[in-house]
């Protein structure tokens, strides 16, 4: 074995992956801006839930992007842009959702939902991933990788795509995808899904 | 861990799925040098990323769901947003409004827009970009399944096809219903009607899996209650087809189950069977029931976790897990719904009902009042059939002339093939006229005397004829001897087959292919008549040959490997047969097509032999190809669609289905009779078959008069020494003992005996079991010498044949036949020997270990030590409560010898609160399975109430009891000591 070919390799990972800066898309939405956001995606999304009976899920990706096409011309909301908009969306949807699951978690329901109709393959599915233990598990992530943190609440939270990050984050799509393999692989082990096999 | 630390992890990480697969340890190694801690960090990493897409994908339907119930859970106020689909067309159906949304696609709410008829229906979309290959094949396949599921309790396909864009939909019949369990609770309603609904749900389940779908995730919500209270199983979107040519399992990321409710095997992600539904249908059953799930939601969040849960504990009994707000009160679950509801659960898949009609056939009987399938034998003697098998080919009489025919013509054609054989095929063609010359039927007694007749006549004009060539000789003697063998006549077909060797070794111009095929013949002859050691380098050596002389797939090669595969079979290698027959399929498969009538046979043969591994689920399943083979090649009327259907209706029986199995075996009866006619040996073996499933159904009139028939038929056609003979006469004779008809049963079984001897040996299994079956009859009849003597041929064989060592069963047999002759003190070592057995065979606390308690405590109540006895039943009590606790155990059976022991002493006091506890037990559920056990505690609770001066009232009780028990013939032996003491006591009054 010739162990400088991994050296090398080694070596290359590190001048191509880290960026020299890194743009940050921080910032919390004004707080009236996160107030319309948060109305509107609960507009929607209970529109969504009368028009169709009562589906196990919602399309939270397309929640999100609706909420910008229908506040993006908003005056607060203009000068922000398409993918900055959709982060903040996406951090709003995080919040809603766990603070959602740990109410829930709280009151303690009696029982699961009754899920009527041929949709609801996933429903058990749900119960797999337990969202305040991922939020969680997010937060141990940011701290060590602010920008695999970011990634991962745009991703799981928005539905934003590979493209879509690389542009935020300013960075190469591979370079987002490697992020978002070791963020993922990180997320699987910490909570505990790793363990037994497939 | 530090920021920076994170970051070597990181570049390790990455630097390792860098490399190519072989490389990656290496890799990793080279960049942990000296760093364990980093290497354990990144593995970990590495380990997770295996399941990455997995969570991916539940990620996404958690946040999705969770999205939903926040969506509800937010102030109402109806939001008419304008709906995007309304009035979208899709193919010939206008969209109205969604109704769910799952992890594929879209369900809408359809109807007709094309104005050809008035109908709505269910339309699933496929998601735009979603639409990959796998997702779109997943999806054809399931557009498939589903138009073959046409059922009244089954959500049904109704149209398919593909919108503009090139994703395909398929439309749904429309269930307008409520989730079962609301429905239920809505309805309040009764034990009867959850029941009811239930039902239906088996018989969707059943017909699914009879088209080999697995369904797959049967759960509460996957079934609706129609306004006019029709169960509709939806969702069949995630079926698998059972044969699949994919074969193997969906991966991972395609496992949409759900947890609560699925199989262990599911959890584990392995194949999935009609096994896993069963269990689903366990679960569902046992929530209707108890209101409780048998795998607590809250804590069956993953598939981990619920395999954990499954693992770790023991399922407690619904009528235990039904809380306050239960929706049925609990002593109406406990026993046969208890029994029932575990016995779906059963972790062990084989252990559940072999299919939904037997769990459903148990629900069935528990509402009619009869007692239920699933209950624990009661201990003591086992009555056995022999387990038939059918075969083509395993012919006689007629059917052998028509084979014979076949083969001499098959012989013709081979010879013309070849110019220079010429003369071979004249001269068999000139003997094929001389043999049938006096076939005309006018001449004959009946068809199957001919055959033989012929034969016998014809094998002597060969050997007097000196003119005939020796190739021409050689094929004559093994046409004949392999119709001798289809007649079951393997001792006349021999002789002639190595004739027929011996002459194709003198000519050195005859090929070697022919030798193989003698050899091969001489085998499997010799395989038949067990002499498994000769045959084993014959049939060996013939298949090398053959492999080494024919072209790849030649069907002489795959006839070898079923004679192989029959040889390790019948030597109990049922793994190397196996993989044979494995072989040989795969070769017929390419050689004759998949779906080709002859590949069916082998089908056949492969799936008899998974029987005898245990896998019946898999062997079900397999013998409905090889029936739907034929059933399509050959029409629904023909001769090898009846073996099937015997097959498969065996199958059933033996995996206690036994209502299923009757129609079946009816169906291959019927097609028998009306092929062959109603006196020939082959409709026979049908009658018999189903004689045995009318006698396990108890159906005895209807069992005695097919048994009769079939017996009739095989003393006139069969040789004399023919086994199904044998087996029609194990038939009667069992029938007779179930009916207690002990006197007529013990000539029968006398016969049965003397046959198994004869042709199997003294020590074959199904020799023993004539002898146990015998010595049950002979010890009811009160003849416990001979009885004894039975059994200790029994005891002394038994362990030589199937390498387990003794059964304590037969040890607990002759310590009872000891007993009644006084013999205490080697009774009670026969007990003991038992109870050892069983000890080390399933530990202390199991119910067959508590029997064998009892049995020890009975004879050593017998001996006189009182002491021994009480600490004994008192041992198999407790052993009773600590199964109760955890399992489908009866307590009644415990407590009763215990009672009998204590009414035996004169102590009422203590006996009372167990004949109390008996009546509470087992009154609730009358009819009554078990009449004697309550019959026993009457006349101790007689012998109680007269102990406490009530003396009328408590004779009242006991005469009653008296009148019962007697009319059972032979009941004495089957008591108790203080009940049989009371019940003779009677007589002397």
């Amino acid at each position: 074995m010739a162990p400088w070919r991994y050296a090398i390799k080694c070596a290359a990972t590190n001048a191509d992956e880290v960026p020299a800066t890194m743009t940050r898309v921080t910032g919390e939405l004004p707080q009236d801006l996160f107030e319309r956001v948060y109305q509107e995606l609960r507009r929607i999304a209970r529109g969504q839930r009368h028009a169709a009976g009562s589906p196990v899920t919602l399309d939270t990706t397309a929640l999100v992007h609706e909420v910008y096409l229908k506040l993006h011309d908003a005056p607060d909301a203009k000068s922000i842009g398409r993918a900055h908009f959709l982060s903040l969306a996406a951090r709003a949807m995080r919040q809603i959702l766990v603070d959602h699951a740990r109410a829930r978690g709280r009151i303690k329901r009696g029982g699961d939902a009754i899920v009527t109709g041929l949709n609801d393959r996933v429903a058990g599915a749900d119960d797999v991933v337990d969202l305040v233990a991922l939020d969680a598990a997010l937060t141990r992530l940011a701290a060590l990788d602010e920008r695999a943190g970011q990634l991962v609440e745009w991703r799981i939270f928005g539905g934003l795509e590979i493209a879509e990050i690389a542009q935020l984050q300013e960075l190469t799509e591979r370079t987002v995808f490697r992020d978002w393999r070791r963020a993922r692989a990180f997320l699987v082990r910490e909570l505990g899904l790793a363990d037994t096999q497939a | 861990m530090d920021t920076k630390r994170w970051q070597r992890i990181c570049e390790v990480f990455d630097a390792v799925v860098d490399a190519p697969q072989d490389e990656r340890a290496e890799v990793l190694k080279c960049l942990c040098a000296g760093d364990a801690e980093l290497r354990r960090e990144v593995e970990a990493l590495l380990a997770a990323d295996i399941r990455a897409n997995t969570f991916e994908h539940y990620a996404d339907s958690a946040r999705g769901g969770m999205a939903a119930d926040w969506a509800d859970a937010a102030d109402e106020s109806a939001d008419e947003s304008a709906d995007e689909f309304a009035y979208k067309r899709v193919g010939p159906w206008r969209l109205l409004r969604e109704i769910g949304r799952g992890g594929m696609g879209v369900v809408y709410l359809a109807e007709r827009a094309d104005g050809a008829f008035e109908q709505n229906a269910a339309l699933k979309l496929v998601k735009r970009g979603m639409d990959s290959d796998a997702v779109l094949a997943r999806f054809l396949r399931e557009r498939q399944i589903l138009a073959r599921l046409q059922h009244p309790h089954i959500a049904h396909l109704i149209d398919g096809g593909f919108v503009a864009d090139g994703r395909p939909y398929f439309a749904m019949e429309y269930v307008e219903g409520k989730p079962l369990l609301v429905h239920c609770a809505a309805l309040h309603a009764n034990l009867r009607e959850r029941l009811e609904l239930f039902l239906d749900v088996c018989a969707a389940v059943q017909f699914a899996h009879g088209q080999l779908i697995v369904h797959r995730d049967i759960k509460p919500s996957n079934i609706l209650v129609t306004a006019a209270g029709d169960a509709k199983l939806l969702d069949f979107g995630i079926a698998k087809l059972l044969d699949d040519s994919q074969g193997g399992t969906i991966d991972a990321q395609q496992r949409p189950m759900t947890p609560a409710f699925a199989a262990p095997e599911q959890l584990r992600g392995e194949p999935v069977t009609t096994a896993t539904d069963i269990y689903a249908l366990g679960a569902v059953l046992y929530e209707l029931l108890s209101g409780a799930r048998a795998l607590a939601s809250a804590n069956a969040t993953t598939p981990e976790a619920a395999l954990r849960m499954l693992e770790a504990g023991v399922l407690a009994p619904p009528s235990r897990a039904a809380g306050m707000d239960a929706p049925l009160p609990p002593r109406l679950l406990r026993g046969d719904l208890d029994t029932i509801v575990l016995k779906a659960l059963q972790r062990d898949p084989q252990r559940r009902y072999a299919t939904a009609e037997a769990l459903a056939g148990d629900l069935r009987r528990f509402l009619a009042g009869q007692p239920i399938a699933a209950r624990r034998d009661r201990a003591g003697y086992r009555l056995r059939k022999f387990v038939g098998r059918h075969r083509l080919g395993v012919a006689a009489s007629t059917l052998a002339v028509l084979a014979l025919i076949a083969a001499l013509s098959f012989a013709v054609w081979q010879a013309r093939e070849k110019a220079r054989q010429a003369t071979v095929s004249d001269r068999v063609t000139q003997f094929l006229i001389g043999l049938f010359s006096g076939a005309d039927p006018e001449h004959t007694r009946g068809a199957s005397v001919t055959a033989q007749d012929l034969l016998d006549a014809g094998t002597q004009r060969l050997h007097a004829d000196t003119q005939v060539a020796p190739d021409v000789r050689a094929r004559l003697l093994q046409t004949v001897a392999t119709t001798y063998t289809d007649l079951g006549l393997y001792d006349r077909a021999l002789p002639l087959a190595q004739q027929a060797l011996a002459l194709l070794r003198r000519d050195p111009a005859q090929a070697n292919a022919d030798i193989a095929a003698s050899l091969d013949q001489i085998g499997n002859l010799l395989r038949l008549k067990a002499d498994y050691a000769q045959a084993e380098p014959l049939l060996r050596n013939a298949l090398a040959m053959r492999r080494a002389l024919l072209p790849v797939d030649d069907p002489a090669i795959i006839e070898s490997l079923d004679h192989v595969a029959a040889l390790d079979s019948a030597k109990g290698d049922f793994k190397g047969a196996d993989a044979a027959l494995a072989q040989a399929l795969a070769a017929a498969q390419r050689h004759y097509g998949e779906g080709a009538t002859e590949t069916a046979r082998y089908i056949d043969d492969y799936a008899s032999n998974l029987d005898d591994m245990g896998k019946r689920t898999e062997a079900l399943k397999i013998y409905r190809q090889a029936l739907a083979i034929r059933e399509k090649n050959l029409g629904p009327d023909d001769a090898e669609v009846a073996t099937s259907l015997l097959n498969l209706g065996s199958h059933l029986d033996a995996s206690g289905d036994y209502a299923a199995a009757a129609p079946l075996l009816e169906r291959a009866l019927a097609i028998r009779a009306k092929v062959y006619g109603p006196h020939h040996p082959l409709t026979g073996f049908a009658q018999l078959a189903l004689a045995g499933v009318y006698q396990d159904l108890s159906r005895f009139d209807d069992e005695e008069k097919q048994a009769r028939s079939a017996l009739a038929i095989f003393r006139a056609s069969l040789p004399p020494e023919h086994p199904q003979i044998t087996d029609a006469l194990n038939l009667l004779a069992t029938t007779a003992m179930s009916r207690r008809n002990f006197t007529d049963s013990i000539p029968l079984a006398q016969e049965v005996l003397a046959r198994s001897r004869k042709a199997l040996g003294d020590t074959h299994p199904d020799t023993l079991t004539a002898k146990n079956n015998l010595a049950y009859a002979l010890y009811h009849a009160g003849r416990y010498a001979d009885a004894e003597v039975l059994q200790r041929e029994v005891i002394a064989q038994v362990g030589a044949d199937n390498g387990q060592g003794v059964d304590a069963t037969d040890c607990e047999n002759l310590a009872n036949t000891l007993m009644k002759q006084g013999k205490f003190a080697e009774a009670i070592s026969y007990e003991q020997r038992a109870v050892a057995i069983q000890t080390q065979r399933e530990g202390e606390v199991s119910g067959n270990t508590a029997v064998a308690l009892v049995g020890l405590a009975v004879a050593e109540e017998l001996a006189g030590t009182n002491a021994d006895a009480e600490r004994d039943f008192r041992a198999a009590l407790a052993v009773g409560e600590k199964l109760h606790a955890s399992h489908d155990i009866d307590l009644f059976q415990w407590r009763l010898p215990l009672a009998d022991f204590l009414v035996g002493r004169e102590r009422c006091a203590e006996a009372e609160p167990l004949l109390d506890a008996i009546v509470t037990e087992l009154k609730p559920r009358e009819p009554l399975r078990d009449p004697l056990a309550l019959l026993e505690t009457q006349l101790l609770q007689g012998q109680c109430l007269i102990a406490a001066k009530h003396k009328a009232q408590g004779e009242v009780l006991q005469n009653d009891a008296r009148v019962q028990l007697r009319k059972m013939p032979g009941i004495e032996v089957d008591l108790y000591a203080t009940t049989a003491r009371l019940l003779a006591a009677h007589g002397k009054n």
